[in-house]
């Protein structure tokens, strides 16, 4: 109340001072605008440097309506690939590196994997319906942009906070729904922002479900990829004399997500969490302050197509995540970051008895009891403007990651559950603390040769301590091993006390030619990756049937391994005709190649993409604006021999879209897959909600053709 | 349950971390708050003082200890010498002065409007404010584009966001900044502060000329960000 009494005041003496202001702007002297622009790569190194790419709401809004999967539609910007999960938690795959080896912040914050299939990743609580702007840095990622993680950084916000002009009341928003013909899907989202000059408050809000799509061609139904989910969320932000005070609460609850790739299902998914932050713009400098926590309960088992059956499996996790960034202005030429974070994350794991069930009986299994990984990490960094067109970042990082757990126990102790008895005795009697002093450092330079050609060089050195379940899986027994796995190979997965961090060296560079003026723009981002102790899975075991031969999937543990990875992202635009706000004509392509070895056994690595390329055109011409895109994905013949991996076929996929706005209301028709192609996706893995129904393992196939529709206004 | 138990050993831990992470948010934002007030408080007199100013001076009179002509004084480094139709002595006409950009381009001609003789709307009486003594105006938006050239060094980089804040400032004889404030809100407090600091990192200035009156020494200036 003192707080409101008081911003009353200031608003009172300021609106007392504007007659004095008037008076004296009188006699003041008019000085020249001053235009400060940020348009230029090299001033923008430390937030966009040429190897990224930021993706606003207005071409979310033209997405919406045909995915409710943030991953995936990440996936359309070169680089950038998604491997196939549940239907809104594909996991985004930047050059190469995926999970946890990539950063992915929501509102600036990480959230943590709470899940031993990885299933709530934190892109799964977004929804593409109410982001307000995506940046994704493929290429070197400054250290003051995270720790704890070898690859790129996506960066999700969702409701910057919009005020009122001074002494004015805003009111603001958006609406949209959608239906997607393929899995019967729909969905709607809200946004409501009302503000004064000084505090603002956003409500958002989305449902989204779908029932399980049809893949292209002859590939019938896919089982098990059904889901539903909301989020609700709301954001106050208070702006005062020196600074902005944000504070956000929400919650997400999925009650289903068929995962078809996966034994498991999640059947709920329920999280909340309370984000704070403070930012003061001073003459010394910033000051960022941050702390969130985040609560989730996470149940897997089976849905429908899985059924029948039970095998209750949950998780719990809190985080608390806490940071101080301060960044100072040390000359006109110079900035100086200096950061500390403190993350912890605590998590348990256990799975209920089923009644009647001799293998998942008579006791609980204690999969992860009460782990905890904590960070403290800080970093320094030194941003320098040489000259208008030579700047350079350079930073150095320290993470001192502390892990522990409690024991553990298996279902029981009877002769089936023998191997899993074994395990978790020897689990107990190990040493469990581990700690890891990770270094990293990261430079950047971008200079540009002429106002049509920028180029970027970096250098990075960063380090990962293994997460929780890479290193505190236990259970050696078949079924046991088998729930452990992001991977959607159907394989089962050990932990190893033992892993070490990994430590990646990247080199990349990025040539980008042209630019808005002169209506054509092109770049080119080749780039190098090399992992120590990259951790991947060895082999320990192929799994036999009950008639004792093989059944095509093998038991891993999670091993340090070294591993490269290389490729190429190209991307171009060129603008037909010449374009004007009100009607343009654009054409656009990119291309990403990669390749990745893992070192140790001289194969493919798992999970990379196939080569990939995308042209699109699109037509705006005053409220009518019209898109056919083309993508082409080449034959995937690198595959990962240890896991089974299988191959895929090459293909090629035609969209086509229109929308109008009348009277403020967007109406589009998109045409997804229009030919019906019939094709397996790269990195989805294997169909495994289909195996278990027709007893066919085929990768997971494709979404067939839908025709989705959208809605949306602004007011 | 084993598992249950380690929860109740680790709340606190982490509870405790919460609130101590409320309570440096509270403070913060407090002392910010704080800030804001002395900051208004500050302000203040420097206005009353301004109000008494204006019955006190003459009007229409070149001020005393002026003199009829302006001491000649030589122009700042960074700046090339004003095109002869800018003397200022008739002081009807825009005065155009070329100013160097300080980070990139060439030379732009710059046309700034004495503020005598471009009264607001609305303005009573323009005559309430001294004219200026022969060739200051000259002097004036010379000394200007050095402030402006010097303001612009110190721009925010790389901030992609959208706005523009108008700053009032007032300099003493020696360049040092006497206060600055907002006189137009962009409505977004980081660029409002931004544009505080640009004005204040970029002084002390270079000393304004002697011929340029005390009462001239207050100026505004836009800043647009984009």
């Amino acid at each position: 109340m003192t707080r409101f009494c008081n911003s009353l005041r200031i608003a009172l003496i300021s609106s007392c001072t504007l007659v004095p202001f008037v008076a004296h702007a009188q006699e003041s002297t008019p000085i020249e605008a001053i235009d400060v622009q940020s348009g230029q790569s090299s001033e923008s190194i430390a937030a966009t440097p040429l190897s990224g790419a930021r993706v606003e709401r207005d071409s979310l809004a033209r997405k919406q309506a045909s995915t409710s999967d943030t991953g995936r539609l990440l996936a359309d910007l070169p680089g950038v690939s998604a491997s196939s999960g549940g239907g809104f938690s594909s996991m985004p795959s930047i050059r190469g590196l995926s999970e946890q080896r990539v950063t992915v912040l929501v509102d600036g914050f990480t959230i943590d994997m709470a899940c031993p299939n990885d299933m709530n990743s934190p892109l799964s609580y977004t929804d593409p319906q109410t982001i307000s702007s995506i940046s994704v840095l493929t290429g070197i990622a400054p250290v003051s942009s995270g720790g704890d993680n070898i690859g790129g950084v996506i960066s999700v916000e969702s409701t910057p906070p919009q005020f009122a002009a001074a002494g004015k009341t805003l009111v603001t928003g958006e609406l949209s729904s959608f239906y997607r013909s393929n899995g019967d899907g729909f969905g709607g989202a809200a946004r409501l922002t009302v503000a004064t000059g000084s505090l603002s408050a956003t409500y958002t809000g989305s449902y989204a479900q779908s029932d399980q799509y049809e893949g292209g061609g002859g590939d019938g139904l896919v089982r098990s990829t059904e889901f539903a989910k909301t989020d609700h969320a709301l954001a106050l932000a208070w702006q005062h004399a020196t600074g902005l005070v944000q504070l956000k609460g929400g919650i997400q609850r999925s009650p289903y997500e068929g995962f078809p790739n996966q034994y498991m299902d999640m059947v709920d998914n329920k999280s909340w969490f309370l984000n704070g932050s403070y930012d003061g713009y001073f003459d010394w400098g910033d000051l960022a302050l941050r702390a969130a926590y985040r609560d989730t309960d996470h149940e897997m088992d089976f849905l429908e197509d899985k059924q029948p059956g039970s095998m209750p499996m949950n998780t719990e996790v809190h985080s608390f995540d806490g940071s101080v960034k301060l960044s100072l202005p040390m000359s006109m030429h110079d900035t100086l970051r200096i950061g500390a974070e403190f993350h912890h994350q605590w998590l348990d794991d256990y799975w209920p008895p089923v009644a009647g069930s001799m293998m998942m009986g008579p006791g609980e299994f204690v999969n992860v009891n009460g782990g905890k990984r904590g960070r403290i990490g800080a970093f320094i960094e030194w941003e320098r403007h040489f000259s208008d067109r030579l700047s350079a970042i350079t930073g150095l990082r320290y993470d001192r990651v502390t892990m522990n757990t409690g024991e553990v126990k298996p279902y029981g102790t009877g002769m089936m559950q023998m191997a899993d008895v074994m395990a978790a005795a020897a689990f107990n009697a190990a040493e469990r603390k581990r700690t890891d002093d990770n270094w990293s450092g990261s430079a950047l330079l971008v200079y540009e040769l002429s106002d049509l050609a920028a180029l970027e060089l970096g250098y990075a050195h960063k380090a990962r301590s293994p997460n929780l379940y890479e290193r505190y899986s236990w259970g050696r027994g078949s079924m046991a091993s088998r729930m452990i796995g992001w991977y959607g190979d159907g394989n089962g997965y050990v932990g190893n006390l033992d892993l070490k961090p990994e430590r990646a060296d990247t080199v990349s560079a990025a040539l980008a030619l042209g630019g808005d003026k002169a209506g054509w723009s092109l770049r080119i981002a080749p780039y190098y990756t090399r992992v120590d102790d990259y951790i991947d899975g060895a082999f320990v075991q192929e799994f036999t049937d009950m008639m004792g031969a093989p059944g095509g999937f093998v038991q891993l543990q999670f091993a340090n391994q070294d591993a490269e990875f290389y490729g190429i992202d190209v991307a171009g635009a060129v603008e037909l005709g010449a374009g004007t706000a009100a009607r343009s004509t654009r054409l656009t392509g990119s291309l990403s190649w990669l390749e990745a070895r893992n070192l140790s056994d001289g194969g493919p690595v798992y999970r990379q993409m196939p080569l990939d390329v995308k042209l699109g055109l699109a037509h705006r011409s005053g409220a009518l604006e019209l898109a056919a895109d083309f993508e082409w994905v080449a034959e995937k013949t690198r595959v990962d021999a240890t896991r089974n991996e299988p191959r895929t076929d090459d293909y090629a996929l035609v969209n086509l879209g229109a929308a109008y706005t009348v009277s403020g209301v967007r109406v589009s028709l998109d045409v997804e897959n229009l030919f019906d192609t019939g094709y397996a996706l790269p990195l989805g893995g294997v169909s495994l909600g289909d195996y278990g129904a027709t007893g066919e393992l085929r990768p997971v196939p494709g979404r067939g053709r839908s025709f989705n529709v959208g809605l949306s206004t602004r007011f | 349950m084993a598992y249950g138990d380690i929860r109740s050993g680790w709340h606190p831990m982490v509870l405790a971390a919460i609130v101590a992470g409320h309570c440096v948010l509270l403070a913060v934002a407090a002392s910010a708050f704080r800030t804001s007030l002395t900051h208004i408080d500050r302000e203040t007199p420097a206005l009353v003082a301004l109000f008494e100013k204006d019955p006190v001076q003459p009007a229409a009179a070149p001020r005393p200890e002026q003199p009829a002509s302006a001491r000649p004084s030589p122009p700042p480094p960074a700046m090339p010498s004003a095109p002869s139709g800018a003397s200022g002595s008739g002081g009807a006409e825009p005065v155009t002065v070329a100013m160097v950009q300080p980070v990139r381009g060439p030379a732009i001609p710059l046309e700034v409007t004495p503020f005598a003789l471009a009264p607001r709307a609305g303005l009573p009486e323009p005559a309430s404010i001294a004219p200026p003594a022969p060739g200051e105006p000259d002097l004036l938006v010379r000394y200007a584009g050095v402030l402006r050239t010097a303001i612009m060094a110190w721009a925010p980089r790389g901030l992609h966001k959208e706005g523009e804040a108008v700053v009032s400032f007032r300099i003493d004889r020696s360049g040092q900044v006497l206060d600055t404030r907002i006189m137009r809100s962009s409505g977004d407090v980081q660029l409002d502060r931004l544009a505080l600091r640009m004005v204040r990192q970029a002084a002390p200035f270079p000393p304004p000329d002697g011929a340029i009156s005390d009462e001239r020494l207050g100026f505004t200036i836009p800043i647009h960000f984009h």
